[in-house]
């Protein structure tokens, strides 16, 4: 005679938990994919358009960076809400590459075609002209300054995610968004253009920003 | 500085927002389509990777001996009249009710006319690619330089040495040409090949479903123009006939090519000309989501609907599917007394798809339609 079994009943099929994107991603799944560009694309663009400027290539450095995660998503070490700024950094890097790609072309002389920085809207007014003009000032910048700058002060990243973004300790990122501050105001001081917005006086109880002394 | 250095940044990332903001559900499907073709390509790493020695060695070669030739060959420069902006600088110009000329380092000039907008994309030693999104430009090119490059619309002009008029609306969709000098010829989506352009020829071409594709108006030098030349025997005039000339159906890679280059009018015409009906019978899932993108974007509802249709048929209970109907809950949006149908498009996605990432999207545009 069997004893009677001392197990408890448990439910024969337990649910599966349903997958998540990154899970999905791994699995190759195309709709994954799709999923994934649609959800951080805007995300994506804005920092590698505040790293560029109105750059033609910011479309393509967007598209590389999706596909370079796409490739790389079985490395990737993260929940879903990590992809998104997985995806930024990767297209942060990939913007500097470029960057760092057209700066050497320059210095070898070679720009067949060279690269024109777009910008919109005309430059009928002083606060067009003054667009362009810093635009212009940010080119001067080395790249590392120019990167962080667009990130913090145009895309309005916090300090530690430009630090992430850009390879670079908390402290390093500081020191260059000093660096890219001062260069821009001593560059853009000698334009009458764009000293008469930056003389414009502080008011007496303005915020001052947190990071940048 | 601090409030004037705050207030200019501010205004750096109000322009970027604005440029991100600008057409940004076209060209997000046609990113999002390239990002999908590429990374479900089949892959073929380990033939095209090379070792990293090779590779650097080949590229600083190459850089040393590109740059060696092409030391002297800087590409050109321009400036703007009335100090508009610096040299070299600004590539995008829009006008208001004054024309503005742009003078390039080669003595070539191109004059925007009033309410333009122009957008400079290249430069090279011996000329530049430029495009009109709207208005009107005239070219004065210096003779001896190189071929230049005009988009405007679906049509791409290339002219040397030309004195050329062009009008392009954006709005219409019409396009007018002339040539008082050099060499010009247009390609574009309702041409066959390469269109030469006369001098002293004047070509219009209109919307390509309401006019036929090429109207010349006139032809001093029939010898230069594509059309025959005059003769006793009667010619049966390009107005008269509102038929298109007959076309070889472009290849299946056409449409979703001219598509990724956000050439939807013409990716919408290629579509047809191989049979859409037959694209939504064989494509798969994502191909229709694409199909039913060029047909929106084309201008042209009832196509876009018809892809969608066929997909929610063909791959019902997928995630395409479910898109699709988000994407057709978003078409009948677009038009007025569909708002019911709309909102039954819309709560079927969110039915099928309850954690999508467009739920959110889907459920405001349902109390958009419902109104207060």
């Amino acid at each position: 005679m069997s004893s009677p079994s001392s197990r408890p009943l448990v439910p024969a099929l337990r649910l599966a938990p349903p997958a998540t994107l990154v899970d999905r991603l791994r699995a190759h799944d195309r709709d994954a994919a799709r999923e994934l560009f649609d959800r951080h694309a805007d995300k994506v663009e804005r920092a590698v358009g505040s790293v560029m400027g109105f750059d033609d290539d910011v479309q393509d450095v967007v598209q590389d960076a999706f596909v370079a995660a796409l490739d790389g998503i079985a490395g990737f070490r993260g929940d879903d809400d990590a992809l998104g700024p997985w995806v930024r950094v990767i297209g942060v890097r990939l913007a500097l590459k470029k960057l760092r790609w057209r700066r050497t072309r320059q210095w070898f002389g070679w720009a067949g075609s060279a690269h024109v920085p777009r910008l919109i809207g005309p430059a009928r007014t002083d606060t067009q002209a003054a667009l362009v003009r810093a635009h212009a000032v940010l080119e001067q910048l080395p790249l590392g300054e120019r990167v962080a700058f667009g990130l913090r002060f145009i895309e309005g990243l916090r300090l530690e995610e430009v630090a992430e973004a850009t390879g670079v300790s908390l402290a390093t990122a500081k020191r260059r968004l000093r660096g890219a501050r001062a260069r821009f105001s001593a560059l853009a001081a000698s334009d009458a253009l764009l000293r008469d917005w930056l003389d414009e006086p502080d008011e007496p109880d303005a915020p001052q920003q947190e990071d940048v002394p | 500085m601090s409030r004037g250095f705050e207030a200019l940044t501010a205004q750096l990332a109000a322009q970027h927002a604005q440029a991100q903001g600008r057409d940004r559900d076209a060209r997000h499907a046609a990113m999002r389509a390239d990002v999908l073709a590429r990374a479900f390509a089949p892959r073929r790493r380990s033939a095209l990777r090379w070792s990293i020695p090779t590779a650097a060695l080949v590229v600083v070669a190459a850089a040393l001996v590109l740059g060696l030739v092409r030391w002297s060959s800087a590409p050109l420069t321009f400036r703007v009249e009335a100090g508009v902006a610096e040299a070299g600088v600004q590539a995008f110009f829009v006008t208001d009710d004054a024309p503005q000329t742009m003078t390039f380092s080669d003595g070539s000039t191109l004059e925007l006319g009033p309410r333009s907008r122009l957008r400079v994309v290249a430069r090279r030693s011996d000329g530049a690619d430029v495009v009109l999104e709207t208005g009107s430009l005239t070219t004065r090119l210096a003779d001896g330089g190189g071929a230049w490059s005009i988009d405007a619309g679906p049509y791409h002009v290339v002219a040397a040495g030309a004195d050329l008029e062009l009008r392009w609306s954006a709005d219409a969709a019409t396009l007018e040409l002339s040539a008082a000098r050099g060499s010009v010829s247009l390609r574009g989506a309702a041409i066959d090949g390469e269109r030469v352009v006369a001098i002293g020829e004047r070509v219009q071409l209109g919307p390509e479903v309401a006019a036929p594709p090429i109207e010349v108006v006139s032809a001093p030098s029939p010898r230069d123009v594509a059309e025959p030349p005059p003769s006793a025997a009667p010619i049966e005039a390009p107005r008269a006939s509102p038929r298109r000339p007959a076309r070889p159906s472009p290849p299946e890679a056409d449409w979703r090519a001219l598509a990724r280059a956000g050439r939807h009018d013409a990716a919408l015409d290629a579509a047809k000309g191989q049979g859409f009906a037959a694209l939504c019978k064989t494509l798969d899932a994502d191909g229709l989501l694409q199909l039913a993108d060029v047909g929106r974007y084309g201008g042209d509802v009832a196509r876009a609907r018809e892809a969608l249709l066929a997909l929610r048929k063909r791959f019902a209970g997928s995630d395409a599917a479910a898109t699709a109907a988000f994407d057709l809950g978003r078409l009948a949006t677009g038009e007025a007394a569909r708002c019911t149908t709309a909102v039954t498009w819309f709560e079927t996605y969110v039915r099928e798809r309850p954690r999508g990432a467009m739920v959110d999207a889907a459920r405001e545009r349902i109390a958009e339609c419902r109104g207060p």
